[in-house]
């Protein structure tokens, strides 16, 4: 097992990370950049860094910064956490030039699987049903040509894209041709890769995704799935369930067979996602993430796991502790992502000093938070103040739990989704369940529309 | 013989009879050919440390440079003693402004002292017994107003024992008055008060150095106020620092406080990744602090070394 671990991190995620090492007998080491001084993952790390300035391509991006306090302070293996560098292969390979072990997949795995057209193509090489679509369009007059075959209304992607960013529908040849341009710069602007692919475009399908683990003797598990169809408009998910609701038998026993067989097809060994879009009865593979994800912890109140500790353990050589035999889920699990955003302006980020900041707790509640009363949220950064699961005997039960741990949630100083995600818990749509991605943000429009 | 500008300073005990036991103990090291009166400055900051008195003085010695400062240091010990119980640095300060028309620049002795120019407490006193000073003092008011403002606030508050604001305005007006006119000597007279100005055709040396392009942010208003002495510990103005996470490595020859700097000098360099990222000083001046050890790990902005200008 390591014994030093650095978080190349800020916020929940470093602190979760360093919640595991500690866990696990590891000695931790935070980065942070000026902005982070007060921030509570410095405070609760063994040793910490400032490693550059408020901005991340200065400070959480800053390889050799990074990587030098990592190796003057003696560690053996870096975690990434997710964002950041968690999907940069030229990190994980630079870790591994320094002895150091990357929390996360082999470098080969986090490119293939970070450009969308190679991953699609060794999913469909797997097995796994992809959405039809085109290769990389080299232009605007190739991407009219291939849609005519293809068939509108089109989902246009930039092939290294992630977040929503570079990502746009279109529903006939005009919309195409003004959305080429804005998508290519869009995503030569965010990812340095103008490069679009087209899919069909699946209408109002939910999305859909499967967390996997694997080691480094060839063992993959798929730990259940998980829908986070409640996404802003900018396709950022903003609540998570597991399971997915009245999701029939036979398709979620397809979707775990198809996430083992695809972490098999790459011999994944990490934490990793497969994402699906599902409509109907059809599924189809949308991407995979190599990274531990936000909404992990839906699934470790499900399956009562520890995916982070079981991450670090395979990327130290170990076993997994569990089979695939082993893993039964418990009731319900639902998680609310309190961002300093304002819904009503399209969940536009807000910056701010917080205050009068009360977390809530109690039975089958877990929150996951590096907030506090005085803590100025800096503008750099995600905006994700807080994660609250709720877990219940049933989804009814894990509803009214969250609702009730929504009306403890105080955060002053910021706007913030409390209002927003308690609005939902109400909603008879999203309590009947199985609610498209469409959802969200046909409930901002109605909401400003009753304005 | 030499001719050197001493100053002097006091906030410790009964400061006015301190400098005045100092005017009378430099006698032993020459002639004292003139004695300014003594000027009373409010500390800049804290309110309950006493004021500062300073003075300067002429001297004519047989002592060079370094065995003036010698002797100097000597003096500031054996009336340090006499006057206080307590061992304080301020008890009194000597310091050589200026020798002759010496440069002298190195590690433990630089003359003419380097922050005489920004120093009115200083410069008013030796700008009254030797006018070649008074274009550096007309200089301070027009290069660096916000201090003289800020003692001119104070001082009105307080008594002094020579309206010194009132004095530096005298110069500074006879100074641009000599400039505007053209003259290259200009002197009046009156009661207590002599002030002549000379003009030289040109700077014979770098008397008054630059001031510091950034003084907002280093408030140290204690460069003019803080400490009535002309060598007590000053706050640096240009504080460096890491840029990389690595060992700290000094340089050689290793500087030390104190230590005269070059505007380029390496002072050290931060290994990371095995590249060796040099610290330079980025302008001439003293090192003041140094915070790090030879060796020792340091973070982005981890403040290394502290450069007075």
């Amino acid at each position: 097992m390591f014994k030093k671990l650095l978080i190349a991190n800020r916020g929940e995620i470093a602190m979760r990370v360093n919640r595991a090492a500690h866990e696990l007998g590891i000695e931790t080491v935070a980065i942070f950049s000026e902005a982070d001084r007060a921030a509570l993952h410095v405070r609760n790390a063994d040793r910490a860094f400032c490693v550059g300035p408020g901005p991340v391509a200065r400070s959480y991006l800053n390889i050799p910064n990074i990587i030098s306090s990592a190796l003057i302070s003696g560690a053996d293996a870096i975690h990434p956490g997710y964002g950041f560098l968690a999907e940069n292969a030229r990190f994980a390979e630079i870790c591994a030039d320094h002895g150091l072990t990357f929390v996360g997949p082999a470098p080969e795995t986090i490119s293939q699987m970070g450009d969308k057209a190679t991953a699609k193509a060794i999913m469909a090489a797997a097995g796994v049903p992809t959405t039809p679509g085109t290769d990389i369009v080299a232009s605007l007059a190739d991407a009219l040509t291939a849609a005519r075959e293809l068939g509108y209304p089109i989902m246009l992607k930039a092939t290294a894209g992630g977040g929503g960013k570079g990502m746009r529908a279109v529903r006939n040849p005009e919309e195409l041709e003004h959305a080429y341009a804005t998508a290519q710069a869009e995503a030569e602007a965010n990812f340095k890769d103008g490069r679009l692919y087209m899919e069909r475009l699946i209408d109002r399908p939910r999305h859909i995704e499967v967390q996997i683990l694997g080691d480094t003797f060839g063992s993959v598990v798929a730990i259940g799935e998980r829908d986070c169809s409640v996404q802003k408009p900018s396709h950022q998910k903003l609540i998570e369930e597991a399971p997915a609701p009245l999701l029939s038998p036979h398709i979620r026993a397809m979707l775990l067979e198809t996430a083992l067989a695809a972490g098999r097809a790459v011999r994944y060994h990490s934490a990793g996602t497969l994402e699906f879009l599902a409509s109907g009865d059809d599924v189809y593979f949308m991407e995979m993430n190599t990274r531990i994800q936000v909404e992990h912890p839906v699934t470790e109140m499900l399956f009562g796991i520890d995916i982070v500790k079981e991450q670090i353990r395979v990327a130290a050589g170990e076993p997994l502790s569990f089979a695939q035999a082993d893993l039964a889920p418990v009731g319900h699990a639902i998680e609310c992502r309190i961002n300093a955003e304002e819904p009503s302006q399209n969940f536009a980020p807000a910056a701010g000093t917080l205050t009068d900041v009360a977390l809530p707790g109690g039975i089958g509640i877990r929150v996951d938070s590096g907030a506090y009363s005085g803590l100025a949220v800096p503008p750099f950064y995600d905006s994700l103040l807080a994660k609250i699961v709720a877990h219940g005997a049933n989804r009814d039960e894990a509803i009214e739990r969250m609702s009730a741990a929504l009306g403890d949630t105080h955060i002053g100083g910021v706007n913030t989704t409390i209002g927003i995600c308690a609005t939902i818990m109400r909603d008879p749509v999203f309590r009947t369940g199985g609610v498209g991605i469409d959802y969200l943000p046909g409930l901002v429009a109605g909401a400003a529309a009753a304005r | 013989m030499g001719l050197a500008r001493i100053g002097l300073g006091s906030n410790a005990g009964d400061a006015v009879d301190n400098v005045e036991r100092a005017l009378d103990a430099l006698e032993r090291l020459g002639t004292v050919a003139a004695r300014s009166a003594l000027y009373r400055s409010p500390p800049w900051g804290v309110r309950d440390q006493a004021d500062f008195v300073n003075a300067a003085a002429l001297l004519e010695t047989a002592l060079d440079p370094r065995e003036l400062l010698g002797a100097l240091k000597a003096l500031e010990s054996e009336l340090g003693r006499v006057t206080t119980y307590r061992w304080g640095p301020r008890v009194i300060d000597l310091d050589i402004l200026a020798y002759d028309d010496l440069i002298v620049d190195e590690p433990d002795l630089a003359i003419p002292h380097p922050r005489l120019a920004e120093r009115a407490f200083a410069l008013v006193p030796l700008a009254e017994i030797d006018p070649a000073f008074a274009a550096a003092l007309d200089a301070l008011g027009a290069d660096d107003r916000r201090p003289v403002q800020r003692i001119r606030a104070s001082a009105a508050r307080r008594r002094t024992i020579v309206n010194w604001e009132e004095t530096l305005e005298r110069v500074r007006s006879a100074a641009a008055f000599c400039a505007s006119a053209g003259l290259t000597r200009f002197r009046i007279e009156e009661e207590d008060l002599a002030i002549e100005v000379r003009r030289p055709a040109r700077p014979a040396r770098p008397v008054v150095p630059p001031a510091p392009a950034d003084t907002a942010t280093h408030p140290n208003g204690a460069r003019l106020s803080g400490n009535g002495s002309t060598a007590g510990p000053e706050r640096a103005n240009i504080v460096l620092r890491a840029e990389f996470v690595g060992i700290v490595r000094f340089a050689r020859p290793t500087v030390v406080a104190g230590s005269l700097v070059g505007e380029d000098r390496e002072l050290a360099y931060v290994e990371a990744l095995g590249i060796r990222n040099p610290v330079r000083s980025g302008g001439a001046g003293r090192v003041c602090d140094i915070f790090v050890n030879d060796g020792q790990a340091v973070e982005y902005g981890q403040p290394l070394f502290s450069i007075e200008a």
